[in-house]
C-alpha cells in the first residue's frame, strides 16, 4: 500500500508582505507565520536567504491588535508622487496613509556619550548644529503643511548641547504647536541646574532617556556608568516642575525585567507624566551591531512581551487588556494605556469605559484632550457607575477616582483655562507608550505606511522616522558615516 | 479615494493594463473589503474583495501549516511569483493539479478564463512526463483535473486517461462542457469505464444567462447532456460559474437539483473573473466567498447554515471554502460540520479536498457518534443520522483493517455530497498574499507547476 511520505512545515503561514534584507539591504517578500503561537517574520532574500524574526509572543494578541484597524484622522498632504514605491518616494508620496502626528527632528549630531545601543549616528567629525533660519524654515514648513500640532519632539545626537538651544525654542514657540518636547540623555539636565530652570519658563517638555537602574547594565547600554547623571537630572527636573517623559530603550534579557520599576517610579513622580518604552531595535551605528545575551542572537522584544512585563509587575492593578493600539497607529508600532493615578490609586481608564467610549476619550492623537466633552463623559461614567446596581468589586474604587479627578478638573464656580486643565489631567491621567520602532529585522512595508511619526526637513518633506532609520539617513551625511569594522 | 477607507494592510497585486507587479493595499469601506492599487504607467485601480468584512476577517484565522512535496522543481527562491515553480518557499504542496490537454474549443465563451488559441493537443508522451513530474514531486495525489481548452477534443484523451490511471493518482477529473458527449456517446462511455469524474460546466437555468456567459443560450443541451450522464450513472460535479445578478437566482434550483440527482456527486461554485477583455471589470456583477455562503445557505432550503460552510485551512481561505452533506438513511442530507465540532472537522477536511481519504477522519466521525448518542434529541434528525452513520461504519468495517484510498472514498462518495466554493483570482483581485499558498497549480511540460492564478493573470497569452 502506498505511503504518504509528505510532511508538514513546523510553521502556519498566514500573509505575506515586504521587507528588507539586513545583508544587502534590498526590499524583500517577508511572510508573517505562526509557530507554537508565536507570530515571526520570515524575509526570505534571494541572495541572502531566510531571516525569522518574533514579532509577537501570543497569535491571539496579534491576530486581536491586527485585525482592529481604525480610520485615520485626517487627510494627509502628499507632496510626492508614487514612482519607485514604498519606502522609496518619501515626502510623503500618495501612497502614505497617515497625517504628520508627531514631527520628529535632529538638532545636533553632537553627543556627550557614545552608547552601544545608539540607533542615530552622531559625527565628532563632523559636527552639526542646526541653524536658527534652518530651524525656523522646518516648524514653517510643519505648520504650513499640518495647520495644527500637538506636538514635535526636538532630538538630536544629544539637542541640550546646541549652543543656541533657547532661540531655537523661542523659534518653536507658535500658537499652532501644542507641546515641544526635548530628548535629552540628562547629563547636562544634571550638570547645569539653570539649565533646567530655563527650560521649565520656555514651558519644554523633556523625554529623559533612562534605560535602567542597574550600574552594569548602564555600562553595557551606555558604554559608562551614567546613573548618578540621571537621579541628578531627575532632582532637577523634579525641583523645576518640568513635565517629563521617561524614555526607556527595553532589551530582551538584559533591561526588561526593570520596566516595573520605571512605571512605579513614574506613578510615584507628579511631574513624570508618562513613560515610553522603546523596545530595542537593532539599527544604527551602535544598535545595528549590538547583541545581548551569550548567543550574538539579535533577541527582539515584543509590545505584547512588554504588555506581559508591565501586568505581571502591577498583579490586580493593571491588565494586560487595559493596552490598546495607539489610535491612528499601526498597532505594531504603538500601543497605550491611560492610567488615572492618584491619592495614591491607579486605575486604568480602559477598565471604567466601554471599548467606544475608550475609542472616543482617545480621540485620534497622542494626547487626551480635557474639554468639556470629555467632562460629560465623566459624568455621565459616575451616573451610570453609580446606579448600576452590579457586584464589581471595583466599583467604590472607581467612584472615588472619578469624582476625585473631576473635583480636581472641573472645580466647582471656577472656570479653569485649557491649558489649567491639561496640565491637572496630565498630572492625574498618566500614559504608558509602547513604541517599537523597526529595523533591518522586522521592517514591513505594511507598518511604515501608516507612519506617523515624521521627521521634517528644509527641503518640505516629511519622511517616516523608520523610513528615514533604514533608508534615508544614509543620504543624510549629518547624521550617517560608513561605519568602519 | 483618499476620503472614509480603513487602511488594514499592503500587499502586491498585478496591473490590470500591463499585468506587472505592483503594490496594493486591503482597506475596507463601510462594511466591504476592497483592494487599492497604483501603477505608475496606468494610475489607480480599485477592486472588490468581499462584500462582508466581519467574514473576510475571521476567515483568515482559518488556517493550517503547509505540507512539503516531496520535491520542488525549483530550489532557487526568487521572490513570489518570480519564476514560479514551485520553489521551496511555496507554502503548499499541489493539492489539484490542472493539466491543460488542448487550447482547441467548440465554445466561445465570453467569460472564458483561459485564451484558446487553438494551436495544440497534448501528446501522450509529454501527458507522460507531467504525470511523471507530478508523481516525484508529490507520491500519491489525490485528484488530477484534465482541462483545457475543451479537453475532450483532444484525440488522445483516452491514451492520456490510461496514462493518468496508475497506482498513486486516486482521482482524475476532466473538465468538460459536455457537448462532444451528444455526439460522441461512446467517447463518455470509455470515461465512465475509465472512472473519470465528469466536471460539468452548469451554470443554472435562466438560457439569457447562458447567452452572456456563454455566447449563446444552451440551457436545453445542457439538460440533454445531463439527461444523459444521469442515465449513464456518470460520476458527475456540476462546475457553476456566478456572475451577480446574471445566475445567481439560479442558485437554490440548483441547489435541489444537484441535492435530488444521486449520480451528481459534488457541486463547485466559482465566482467569475474578469479575465476576458469582452467581459470587462464590473463590480456590481462580482461576487465574493461570503456572498456564496449566503446564497447556498438561504437556497438550500433550511439544511445549510451559513456556518457550516468553513474555509478550506489549507489552501488560502479566501480561495476555498466548502461543505460536506451526509446522505441520511431514509432521505434528506445533515451538512457534516453540524455532526462533527468545528475543530475535529477541520482536521478531516486537512489537506484535502475530498472527504474520507485520511483514515483519521473515521476516528473522528466515531468519536462523534458517541456524543450524538448521548444528545439524542437535540439534533431533529438523530434518528436518521445515527442509522447511516452506523451503516457507514459497517460498510467500512467490511473493508478490513487497512482498507485501500479507492475503496474508502467509493463508500464516502455514496453517502456525501459536497459543496465547493472555489474563488480564483482576476488582474483586479489579484492577491500576491494569497497565491503564496495557492493548491490548485497548473502542470506544464517541463516539470512546472504554476499557481493558476500567477498562470492565469501573468503568464497565459491573452
Amino acid at each position: 500500500m502506498l505511503q504518504d511520505l509528505r510532511k508538514d512545515r513546523d510553521y502556519t503561514y498566514y500573509e505575506l508582505t515586504q521587507s528588507m534584507c539586513r545583508q544587502c539591504r534590498k526590499i524583500v517578500d517577508a511572510q508573517i507565520i505562526f509557530r507554537n503561537n508565536r507570530v515571526y517574520m520570515r524575509s526570505v532574500c534571494p541572495e541572502h536567504g531566510a531571516t525569522e524574526t518574533l514579532i509577537a509572543s501570543d497569535a491571539a494578541w496579534y491576530l486581536k491588535v491586527i485585525n482592529s484597524p481604525q480610520a485615520p484622522d485626517r487627510p494627509v498632504n502628499h507632496s510626492r508622487e508614487i514612482s519607485k514605491g514604498c519606502p522609496f518616494d518619501c515626502g510623503l508620496c500618495s501612497w502614505h496613509e497617515k497625517a504628520c502626528s508627531l514631527p520628529v527632528f535632529s538638532i545636533t549630531n553632537a553627543c556627550n556619550l557614545k552608547c552601544p545601543i545608539c540607533f542615530t549616528y552622531n559625527r565628532e567629525d563632523k559636527k552639526y548644529f542646526i541653524s536658527e533660519d534652518e530651524f525656523k524654515s522646518i516648524i514653517d514648513w510643519i505648520i504650513e503643511s499640518e495647520k495644527e500640532i500637538d506636538l514635535i519632539n526636538i532630538t538630536g545626537g544629544e539637542p541640550t548641547l546646541h549652543p543656541k538651544i533657547f532661540s531655537l525654542l523661542e523659534i518653536a514657540q507658535r500658537k499652532e504647536i501644542g507641546r515641544i518636547t526635548l530628548n535629552s540623555n540628562g547629563i547636562k539636565l544634571a550638570q547645569d541646574e539653570d539649565f533646567v530652570r530655563k527650560l521649565a519658563e520656555y514651558g519644554v517638555y523633556i523625554i529623559l532617556s533612562f534605560n535602567t537602574l542597574d550600574r552594569e547594565i548602564t555600562r553595557d547600554l551606555h558604554g559608562s556608568d551614567i546613573l548618578d547623571y540621571k537621579y541628578k537630572a531627575l532632582e532637577n527636573l523634579e525641583k523645576y516642575n518640568v513635565p517629563t517623559t521617561i524614555l526607556n530603550v527595553s532589551v530582551k534579557d538584559l533591561n526588561d525585567k526593570e520596566i516595573g520599576s520605571f512605571v512605579k517610579l513614574m506613578l510615584k513622580k507628579d511631574f513624570i507624566r508618562s513613560l515610553t518604552i522603546q523596545n530595542m531595535t537593532y539599527t544604527g551605528f551602535g544598535g545595528g551591531s549590538f547583541f545581548n545575551g551569550e548567543n550574538s542572537q539579535r533577541e527582539h522584544l515584543t509590545i505584547d512581551e512588554v504588555i506581559g512585563n508591565i501586568s505581571r509587575a502591577f498583579p490586580q492593578v493593571i491588565y494586560e487588556d487595559d493596552f490598546v493600539p495607539l489610535p491612528g497607529s499601526h498597532p505594531l508600532c504603538y500601543s497605550v494605556n491611560y492610567l488615572f493615578s492618584m491619592d495614591g490609586q491607579v486605575l486604568p481608564l480602559k477598565r471604567i469605559f466601554s471599548p467606544e467610549e475608550y475609542a472616543a476619550v482617545l480621540g485620534k492623537k497622542y494626547l487626551i484632550h480635557p474639554d468639556d466633552n470629555f467632562h460629560t463623559m465623566l459624568m455621565n461614567k459616575i451616573n451610570e457607575i453609580w446606579s448600576k446596581e452590579d457586584n464589581d468589586p471595583e466599583r467604590e474604587r472607581k467612584l472615588q477616582v472619578l469624582k476625585s479627578f473631576i473635583s480636581q478638573l472641573y472645580p466647582v464656580g471656577k472656570n479653569l483655562s485649557a491649558f489649567e486643565r491639561q496640565r491637572i489631567a496630565e498630572k492625574n491621567i498618566k500614559t504608558i507608550y509602547i513604541h517599537s520602532h523597526m529595523d533591518e529585522d522586522n521592517f514591513d512595508v505594511s507598518r511604515v505606511v501608516r507612519c506617523g511619526d515624521l521627521v521634517p526637513d528644509v527641503n518640505k518633506t516629511f519622511i517616516p522616522a523608520c523610513s528615514y532609520n533604514l533608508f534615508y539617513r544614509m543620504n543624510d551625511e549629518r547624521f550617517w558615516v560608513e561605519k568602519q569594522l | 479615494m483618499n476620503s472614509s477607507y480603513t487602511y488594514y494592510k499592503t500587499t502586491r497585486s498585478v496591473c490590470p493594463v500591463c499585468h506587472e507587479v505592483i503594490p496594493a493595499k486591503i482597506i475596507f469601506v463601510e462594511s466591504s473589503v476592497y483592494m487599492l492599487k497604483n501603477c505608475t504607467s496606468h494610475g489607480e485601480f480599485r477592486a472588490l474583495i468581499s462584500r462582508n468584512k466581519e467574514n473576510y476577517i475571521e476567515s483568515l484565522k482559518i488556517n493550517k501549516p503547509a505540507t512539503y512535496p516531496l520535491q520542488s522543481f525549483k530550489d532557487k527562491f526568487e521572490g513570489c511569483s518570480v519564476n514560479c515553480g514551485l520553489c521551496t518557499e511555496h507554502q503548499q504542496h499541489t493539492c489539484l493539479p490542472i493539466i491543460e490537454v488542448t487550447d482547441y474549443c467548440n465554445m466561445d465563451c465570453p467569460i472564458c478564463l483561459a485564451s484558446n488559441h487553438r494551436r495544440f493537443n497534448m501528446k501522450p508522451e509529454e501527458f507522460r512526463g507531467i504525470i511523471d513530474g507530478l508523481v516525484k514531486a508529490e507520491g500519491i495525489i489525490d485528484l488530477i483535473n484534465i482541462s483545457g481548452g475543451e479537453p475532450t477534443i483532444n484525440p488522445h484523451l483516452p491514451e492520456l486517461i490510461d496514462i493518468a490511471r496508475r497506482p498513486e493518482i486516486l482521482n482524475i477529473s476532466i473538465s468538460t462542457n459536455g457537448r462532444i458527449f451528444l455526439k460522441n456517446k461512446d467517447l463518455l462511455l470509455r470515461l465512465i469505464d475509465k472512472d473519470v469524474f465528469i466536471s460539468l460546466q452548469f451554470d443554472g437555468f435562466s438560457p439569457e444567462a447562458y447567452k452572456v456567459m456563454r455566447g449563446e443560450g444552451m440551457l436545453d443541451e445542457k439538460l440533454e447532456i445531463l439527461a444523459l450522464l444521469e442515465k449513464h450513472s456518470a460520476r458527475t460535479s456540476l462546475v457553476m460559474t456566478l456572475v451577480n445578478g446574471l445566475n445567481t437566482e439560479s442558485v437554490p434550483a440548483v441547489l435541489k437539483f444537484f441535492l435530488e440527482k444521486e449520480f451528481i456527486k459534488s457541486l463547485m461554485f466559482q465566482p467569475v473573473i474578469f479575465v476576458n477583455s469582452r467581459f470587462p471589470y464590473n463590480e456590481s456583477m462580482a461576487v465574493t466567498l461570503p456572498d456564496v455562503m449566503e446564497m447556498i445557505a438561504s437556497g438550500s432550503g433550511g439544511i445549510i447554515d451559513q456556518k457550516d460552510i468553513v474555509n478550506l485551512p489549507c489552501s488560502h481561505p479566501s480561495c476555498f471554502a466548502l461543505t460536506y452533506l451526509l446522505k441520511l438513511k431514509g432521505g434528506g442530507y445533515i451538512p457534516l460540520p453540524k455532526l462533527i465540532d468545528i475543530e475535529s472537522y477541520l482536521d478531516t477536511i486537512k489537506n484535502k479536498t475530498i472527504p474520507g481519504l485520511e483514515p483519521g477522519s473515521y476516528n473522528i466521525i466515531q468519536d462523534n457518534i458517541y456524543r450524538l448518542w448521548s444528545s439524542s434529541g437535540i439534533y431533529p434528525e438523530t434518528e436518521k443520522i445515527t442509522k447511516t452513520i452506523k451503516s457507514l461504519i459497517g460498510q467500512m468495517g467490511s473493508l478490513g483493517r487497512n482498507p485501500s484510498a479507492p475503496d474508502v472514498f467509493k463508500i464516502v462518495e455514496s453517502n456525501v455530497k459536497s459543496i465547493y466554493i472555489h474563488h480564483f483570482m482576476d488582474s483586479y483581485n489579484y492577491d500576491i498574499s494569497r497565491v503564496m499558498k495557492c493548491c490548485n497549480q497548473y502542470a506544464l511540460p517541463g516539470s512546472k507547476l504554476i499557481p493558476s492564478c500567477v498562470y492565469n493573470n501573468t503568464i497565459r497569452e491573452r
